[in-house]
C-alpha cells in the first residue's frame, strides 16, 4: 500500500451499515447517496434487504469517492464489503456490532466503529427458559480492541429522547467522525430534499452528532445494573455483611406478601443455613438460599396476583408503559383462567382437598378452566380483585401453602446437609431454587424437574459418599438440562441415559418396520 | 400493493441525455422501455419484485407507449406470454426469481426455445443465491444449456447493464433464440447512474395492432417440426449467436503486464474479483488489473475462439465461476483440449465448489491462484500478506467474543396474522401429540424456524398439500398441510386441492388468507379482491374451493387462538374422510399498518375518538420462564433485565412496536400460561362520557387504595 491513502480521495471510502429490518437503513443509505449525488461525489450503494422486513439482520454497503482531478477515470466500486477494507462500520444495535467484528469488518488499521449500545434480543436469547442473553461486555471490549476508533453510545435511547429515529442519529454520528467524506450541511440538505419527516430527522441528526461527540463513558461499565435496594433498612442482626442486601429485599418481599411473622420464619430458616455453612468469606450458599427462599416463600398464587394487579401504583406504570397522555383514559383488561388449583387456593384446606380429589377422580383437573377477562380499571373489576387479595389472611390455611412449605423444608434440609459435605455442592443445591418459577403448567413442570434432581442426585449425595465435586458438577449440569427444553427431555436424557438410549434403539427398528 | 411507486415511475419517463439515478432493477426496467418492448410479464419475488411493482404503477407510461403489462398468475404463465414473439416481431420480457421461478416456467421455456422467436425475448432472472437468499441454492445456468437459450451475466455497472439489455434483444433476434439475463441480489439493489435515452414505442403493440395471424407449421412444437427445431438450434441459431457475440464484443478482454497468467470470470463477479486484486496489490483504484482478464458477460454459450485466444501463451488461468456444477470450467477445459492449448486451468481447486463468492472467499482464492501460478514480476510475499492478516484478525475476534454472536434468522413480523396459527398448532400438539406438517413457501415457512419449529418438509410454492399425499396415508395421525393464499393461486388450487378432492385424500389443509403475496412485498392476488389497476375481481378462495367440491370448509380469524385450536382439533379428529380445509383469515399486518396509519392520523386530527391498544406484562408477576415467547415469537414480545433485585432471569416485556394484535393475551389464555399479561386500551380524543367515567373510577381507586 502507498503511504497514508486518504479514503474518499485516493481510494473509495467504504461504509458498511448493519441494521435490523424496520429501522430505516434504506432511508439512511438514500440520504448518503443523495448527499453524494448533490455534491457531485461519486457513490455506489447496495444492500441485502432479503427477508429483513421481519426483523432479521440486514446490511447496506456504500462506497464513496471524489472524482479524480487527474483524469484517470472513475474508480472501481465493489458490491461486497471486504474484511480489512472497511473505513467505517455502523451498527444500529450491539450484537450487530459484534457480528461486524466477528466477520472481520472491523480492523485496527482503519475502521471507525459507530454502534448503538442498546440490545434488541435475538430469538435464541428471548426463548431461553432462563437467562439466554449474550454477554454484552465481550462485544464492547472487542470493539475497543479491534476498531481504530469506537464510538459506542445508546443511540436508541437518544432517538426516543429526541422524538426521532435511530437512523437519523447514526447519520449525525457518522458526520461527527473525522474521516467521513460528507459534511454536516451536505447531509442535512439531503434530509431536507428527501422530505421524510424532515424536522424530526434534523433534530435526530443533531442529537446523534452531539452524542457521538460527547464523552459518554466508554464501555466497561455495565449497561444493565440491578437496581439498588429502594430504601434504607437497619441491618439484620446475626447475619453477615455479605448477604444484607439480599436479606433486606427478601424480608421486604415477605412482609409485603404475608406479614411480619412470615418474615421471621424466613430469618429462622436462614439461621439454620448460616449455622450449617459456618463462616466463609462470601457466604455464597447463604446468599443464594436467601434469594430463592424469599422468592419461593412469596410464591405467586391468585391472592398475590390479585393484590399486585389492584395497586394504585400499577395503573400509573401501565399508563406510562402505554404512552398515554394525560387526560386520556386507559382501560385495562386482565386475562385470568382459573382452574381447580386456583379455586382450591381460595378454599380452606379440607374443602380444597375434597375438590382436588374429586377433580382428580373425574380426570377433569387439567382441562377445567374458567376464562375470565376482567376489566381491572372498573369499579366491579377492582372490587373483585381486592376481595381476592383480601384472602391473604386465610392463606396459611390453604392447601397450596401447606404444600409449598413442605417442599421448601425439603430443599432447605438438603442444602444444610450438603453444607456438611462441601460448600460447592451446597451452593449448587441452593441454586436449584431458580428452577421454581412460573404459573399453572409451567410451575408444575418446574416442580417436577426440581423433584427429579433432588430425588436422583442431591438427596442421595447429602448422605452418601462419592466425590462432592463430581456431584456438584452433576447438579449444575442437571439444572442446565432442566432449563434446556420444556418437555424435560434433556433432563431425562441426562438423568437416565440408559433408558432413553434403549428407548431410541427400540423405536428406530419399529419405525423401519412400519415403513 | 398498498405502497405507491409514483416516485420510481418518474425515472421511467427520463429522455435522451438525462441521467438516471437509482437501483439496478429499476435501471433494467427503464432499459426495457428504451429497447421498445411490446409486452412485459412476470411473477414477483426477491430480488426482482421491484420491476413488477413499478410497472404496475406506471400505467400511464405503458398506455402512452402501447406496452402490455401482465401481472401473471405464476412464472409458467409469465414464460408463456412470450409466445407472442414466436410468430410476431414483438420484443418482450418476462421476469422472476430464479431458480425457483425458472423451474415453474420450464415447460413454457422449453417450448419457446424449441419454436424459436421472431421478436426478441429477454428473460430477466433474479439469481437468488448466497447471503440474503430465501430459496434452495442452485444455478440458472443449467436451464440455459438444456433448452439452449443464451445466458447473459453482465458486469454490474449500470451503463453496461443497460447496453446489454439492448444487445440482448439484438442477439435474440439475430439467433431466433430467447435470451436470459441473470442479476444477483446485490446487483439488483445496487444504486448507480446511467445516461438515458427516450423510450421507444414498439412497432407492434396495443396501439399498433396486428391485422393477420401468422401460421407457420415449423413453429409448432409437435413432431415432425420439433425434430427440425432441434437441428435448427445447432445448425443455425448457435452459429448465429456465436457470430453475434464475437462481432459485437459482448465479452470484454482486458490486458495486463503479467501476461503469463489470466483470469476468466463471470461478468457479474467483475467488481468482486477486481476488489480482491486490489487487496492483493495487483490492481489500481480505477480497476486496472496487472493480471489479464476475460470478462464473460455472456456465460452461455462460450465462444471457443475467444477462450483459446485469451489462453494461448499463458501458463495458467483461473476460472472464477460461482456455484456448482463447474459448467464454465468444464467447457473451458474442453475448448482448450480441442485447440491443443496446454494452459493449466485452475478453478474449483482454489475456490469453493459451493456457496457465494463474497469478498473474503475471492481474496483467498485469487491469492492462492497467484501463489500457485507464480506470475513473473509479482512479489508473492506481498500477495500473501493481506489474506494472512484477515485470517489473523478473524481468529482473534472469535477468541475475543468467546462464542458466536446470536444469529437473527427471519421470523414473523410484529402482529403477523400467521403466527397465531402456529401457536394454535403447538397447543393442539400438546393434546394430540406431534403432527406431521407439510409446509409451503411464503412468510409461513418461517414456522419451521424458532420458536415454532413446525413444518417437516418444504417442496415448493403451492405444493404443501401435494407434498402430504403419500406421507398422509402412512401416518398414524392426520397430516396438516399449509398453503398461503399466494401459493394457493400460484399452483396450490390446481395441483393441491383439485388433486386431493379427485383422489379423496384424507387430510387437513390450512390456507393462510392474508390478502396478498406478503413475502414478496404484498402484491395483489385474485383473492385480494382487486387487481393492480384497482379493478374489482370478485374472486375468493372459498368460492374456488366450493367450486372444486370441498365440503368440510371452515373460516377462522387467525387471532382467535382458542377458536383455531378447536377447529384444528375438530379437523384432526373428525370421523369424516376427505379433505378438510381451514381458511385462516386476517390481513397482512404490514399492509394493514401501512393502510390504517394514515387513516388513524386523519381521525385523530379531526378529533374523533380512537382507541389504541397495547399489550403489556406486569414485571412483578413475570417469573422469567418465557413460555409466552416460545409460544408466540412476536418481535415486540421481548425480554429486559429483571427489575427485581432477587430475581436473576430477565422478564418478558412488550416493547413500543406492539400493534395490539392481541396474540400474547390469547396465547396466555388458551395455553393457561400466566396472569401477567394485560391489555391496555388508550382512549384518544375521549368523549365526555369517557372522561366522566374515568374521573369517577380514578377517584374511587385513590380512596380505596388510601384506605388501610
Amino acid at each position: 500500500m502507498s503511504k497514508a491513502p486518504r479514503p474518499g480521495h485516493d481510494r473509495p471510502f467504504t461504509l458498511l451499515i448493519a441494521a435490523l429490518g424496520g429501522e430505516g437503513g434504506g432511508l439512511l443509505t438514500d440520504w448518503i447517496v443523495d448527499a453524494c449525488t448533490q455534491a457531485g461525489i461519486l457513490v455506489q450503494s447496495t444492500s441485502i434487504p432479503g427477508v429483513a422486513q421481519r426483523t432479521g439482520a440486514t446490511t447496506y454497503y456504500i462506497e464513496i469517492m471524489s472524482p479524480g482531478g487527474d483524469g484517470t477515470g472513475e474508480p472501481l466500486f465493489a458490491l461486497y464489503p471486504a474484511p480489512g477494507f472497511v473505513d467505517m462500520a455502523v451498527a444500529s444495535e450491539l450484537v450487530e456490532a459484534g457480528r461486524l467484528i466477528e466477520n472481520g469488518y472491523v480492523t485496527p488499521d482503519r475502521t471507525i466503529l459507530i454502534a448503538s449500545r442498546h440490545r434488541v434480543y435475538a430469538m435464541s436469547e428471548r426463548t431461553a427458559m432462563g437467562d439466554g442473553g449474550f454477554h454484552a461486555p465481550r462485544i464492547t471490549d472487542a470493539a475497543m480492541t479491534f476498531a481504530h476508533q469506537a464510538v459506542l453510545r445508546n443511540f436508541e435511547a437518544a432517538a426516543r429522547g429526541s422524538n426521532s429515529a435511530i437512523n437519523a442519529l447514526l447519520l449525525g454520528a457518522m458526520a461527527a467522525a473525522d474521516n467521513f467524506p460528507l459534511s454536516e450541511e451536505q447531509l442535512k440538505t439531503a434530509i431536507r430534499t428527501r422530505g421524510v419527516a424532515v424536522d424530526a430527522n434534523i433534530a435526530g441528526f443533531d442529537a446523534g452528532r452531539d452524542l457521538a461527540l460527547s464523552g459518554e463513558p466508554e464501555p466497561g461499565t455495565a449497561t444493565e445494573e440491578i437496581h439498588p435496594p429502594s430504601r434504607q433498612v437497619t441491618l439484620v442482626e446475626g447475619f453477615p455483611e455479605a448477604v444484607q442486601d439480599v436479606l433486606e429485599a427478601g424480608l421486604e418481599r415477605l412482609h409485603d406478601h404475608q406479614d411480619a411473622a412470615y418474615g421471621d420464619l424466613y430469618l429462622e430458616r436462614l439461621k439454620r443455613v448460616l449455622a450449617a455453612e459456618g463462616s466463609t468469606p462470601d457466604h455464597g450458599v447463604l446468599r443464594e438460599t436467601a434469594r430463592y427462599l424469599a422468592l419461593w416463600m412469596a410464591y405467586d398464587d391468585v391472592i398475590r396476583v390479585a393484590d399486585l394487579k389492584s395497586r394504585a401504583s400499577r395503573h400509573a406504570r401501565i399508563r406510562n408503559d402505554a404512552n398515554a397522555k394525560s387526560g386520556e383514559p386507559v382501560h385495562v383488561t386482565e386475562f385470568f383462567k382459573p382452574g381447580i388449583d386456583e379455586i382450591s387456593t381460595l378454599l380452606p384446606q379440607p374443602l380444597a382437598r375434597l375438590l382436588v380429589t374429586w377433580a382428580a377422580h373425574r380426570g377433569t383437573r387439567p382441562a377445567f378452566h374458567i376464562p375470565l377477562h376482567i376489566r381491572s380499571d372498573t369499579l366491579t373489576g377492582h372490587l373483585v380483585m381486592r376481595f381476592i387479595a383480601g384472602r391473604k389472611t386465610k392463606r396459611r390455611k390453604t392447601l397450596r401453602f401447606h404444600h409449598e412449605q413442605m417442599m421448601i423444608e425439603r430443599w432447605l434440609d438438603a442444602v444444610t446437609r450438603c453444607c456438611g459435605r462441601s460448600s460447592e455442592l451446597a451452593l449448587e443445591a441452593a441454586l436449584c431454587g431458580r428452577l421454581i418459577k412460573g404459573y399453572g403448567d409451567t410451575r408444575a413442570r418446574a416442580g417436577h424437574s426440581f423433584d427429579r434432581i433432588f430425588a436422583e442426585i442431591i438427596e442421595p449425595a447429602a448422605i452418601g459418599t462419592g466425590s462432592a465435586h463430581d456431584i456438584a458438577l452433576r447438579v449444575r449440569m442437571a439444572r442446565d438440562a432442566a432449563l434446556a427444553d420444556e418437555d424435560g427431555k434433556a433432563l431425562a436424557a441426562f438423568l437416565y441415559p440408559e433408558t432413553s438410549d434403549t428407548k431410541n434403539k427400540e423405536t428406530a427398528p419399529s419405525a423401519q418396520a412400519a415403513e | 400493493m398498498e405502497r405507491s411507486f409514483a416516485k420510481e415511475v418518474q425515472t421511467l419517463k427520463l429522455g435522451e441525455g438525462d441521467v438516471f439515478h437509482g437501483e439496478g432493477i429499476l435501471a433494467i426496467t427503464k432499459a426495457l422501455l428504451q429497447a421498445g418492448v411490446s409486452y412485459v410479464g412476470g411473477y414477483q419475488g426477491a430480488p426482482v419484485s421491484h420491476l413488477i411493482d413499478v410497472l404496475a404503477d406506471a400505467q400511464d407510461i405503458l398506455d402512452d407507449l402501447g406496452v402490455h403489462f401482465e401481472a401473471c398468475a405464476n412464472e409458467a404463465a409469465a414464460a408463456a406470454i412470450c409466445g407472442a414473439s414466436i410468430n410476431y416481431p414483438m420484443r418482450g420480457a418476462a421476469v422472476w426469481k430464479s431458480t425457483v421461478g425458472t423451474n415453474v416456467a420450464s415447460d413454457a421455456l422449453s417450448n419457446l426455445a424449441s419454436a424459436g422467436v421472431k421478436g426478441g425475448v429477454l428473460i430477466i432472472l433474479g439469481e437468488d443465491y448466497g447471503e440474503g437468499s430465501s430459496i434452495i441454492q442452485e444455478r440458472s445456468h443449467a436451464f440455459a444449456m438444456k433448452s439452449q437459450m443464451w445466458l447473459l451475466d453482465p458486469r454490474p455497472h449500470l451503463p453496461r447493464v443497460v447496453d446489454m439489455v439492448e444487445r440482448a434483444y439484438e442477439l435474440s433476434e439475430a439467433s431466433s433464440t430467447p435470451v436470459m439475463m441473470e442479476f444477483r441480489i446485490r446487483a439488483c439493489h445496487m444504486h448507480g447512474r446511467f445516461e438515458t435515452r427516450d423510450n421507444k414505442a414498439p412497432e407492434v403493440s396495443r396501439r399498433q395492432l396486428l391485422q393477420d395471424p401468422d401460421f407457420d407449421i415449423n413453429r409448432i412444437c409437435l413432431p415432425p417440426a420439433t425434430y427440425g427445431q432441434e437441428k435448427h438450434k445447432i445448425e443455425h441459431r448457435m452459429p448465429a449467436a456465436l457470430e453475434f457475440i464475437r462481432e459485437h464484443r459482448l465479452n470484454e478482454f482486458f490486458d495486463g503486464p503479467r501476461a503469463d497468467v489470466g483470469i476468466i470470470l463471470q461478468g457479474g463477479l467483475y467488481n468482486s474479483v477486481l476488489r480482491a486484486l486490489q487487496q492483493l496489490g495487483l490492481a489500481d483504484v480505477q480497476g486496472n488489473s496487472q493480471i489479464p482478464l476475460a470478462v464473460l458477460n455472456v456465460t452461455y454459450p462460450l465462444v471457443p475462439g475467444e477462450i483459446s485466444d485469451f489462453c494461448a501463451g499463458k501458463r495458467s488461468v483461473l476460472v472464477v465461476e460461482e456455484g456448482q456444477p463447474a459448467f464454465l470450467e468444464q467447457a473451458i477445459e474442453s475448448i482448450l483440449r480441442r485447440a491443443d492449448i496446454q494452459t493449466t486451468v485452475v478453478g474449483k481447486d482454489v475456490l469453493p465448489m459451493a456457496g457465494e463468492y463474497v469478498a473474503e472467499v475471492l481474496l483467498n482464492g485469487v491469492g492462492k491462484f497467484i501463489e500457485g501460478a507464480v506470475p513473473e514480476g509479482v512479489d508473492l510475499q506481498e500477495v500473501g500478506r493481506t489474506p494472512a492478516e484477515v485470517a489473523r484478525i478473524r481468529q482473534e475476534a472469535a477468541t475475543a467474543l468467546g462464542q458466536t454472536v446470536p444469529t437473527r434468522p427471519p421470523t414473523f413480523c410484529t402482529g403477523c396474522p400467521e403466527r397465531p396459527v402456529f401457536s394454535a398448532i403447538k397447543l393442539v400438539e400438546r393434546d394430540l401429540g406431534k403432527i406431521h406438517v407439510a409446509a409451503d413457501i411464503g412468510c409461513h415457512t418461517f414456522s419451521t424456524l424458532a420458536p415454532f419449529n413446525i413444518g417437516n418438509s418444504v417442496l415448493g410454492y403451492g405444493l404443501g398439500l401435494s407434498s402430504a399425499a403419500a406421507v398422509g396415508p402412512a401416518m398414524s395421525r392426520r397430516v396438516v398441510s399449509i398453503m398461503g393464499d399466494g401459493g394457493f393461486w400460484h399452483n396450490g388450487l390446481n395441483s393441491g386441492v383439485s388433486g386431493a378432492v379427485f383422489n379423496q385424500t384424507d387430510g387437513v389443509l390450512v390456507i393462510m388468507n392474508n390478502g396478498y403475496t406478503s413475502a414478496t412485498g404484498q402484491q395483489f392476488i385474485p383473492s385480494t379482491g382487486k387487481n393492480f389497476r384497482r379493478e374489482p375481481t370478485g374472486m375468493t378462495i372459498r368460492k374456488a374451493l366450493e367450486g372444486l367440491g370441498v365440503s368440510w370448509l371452515k373460516t377462522v380469524t387467525t387471532y382467535r387462538v382458542g377458536q383455531m385450536v378447536k377447529t384444528l382439533r375438530d379437523a384432526l379428529t373428525t370421523s369424516e374422510g376427505g379433505l378438510k380445509v381451514i381458511i385462516a383469515e386476517s390481513e397482512c399486518q404490514l399492509a394493514r399498518q401501512r393502510r390504517i396509519k394514515p387513516e388513524i392520523r386523519e381521525q385523530l386530527k379531526r378529533g374523533e375518538r380512537v382507541v389504541r391498544t397495547k399489550f403489556g406484562v406486569d414485571e412483578d408477576l413475570c417469573t422469567g420462564d418465557h413460555s409466552c415467547i416460545r409460544l408466540s415469537g412476536c418481535p415486540s414480545l421481548t425480554v429486559k433485565p429483571n427489575p427485581d433485585p432477587l430475581r436473576v432471569d430477565p422478564v418478558a416485556h412488550v416493547n413500543d412496536g406492539c400493534v395490539g394484535c392481541g396474540l400474547c393475551g390469547e396465547v396466555a389464555d388458551a395455553a393457561v400460561l400466566c396472569p401477567s399479561f394485560y391489555r391496555a386500551e388508550v382512549v384518544q380524543n375521549p368523549r365526555p362520557v369517557d372522561r366522566i367515567m374515568y374521573a369517577l373510577r380514578s377517584r374511587f381507586m385513590k380512596r380505596e387504595s388510601a384506605a388501610p
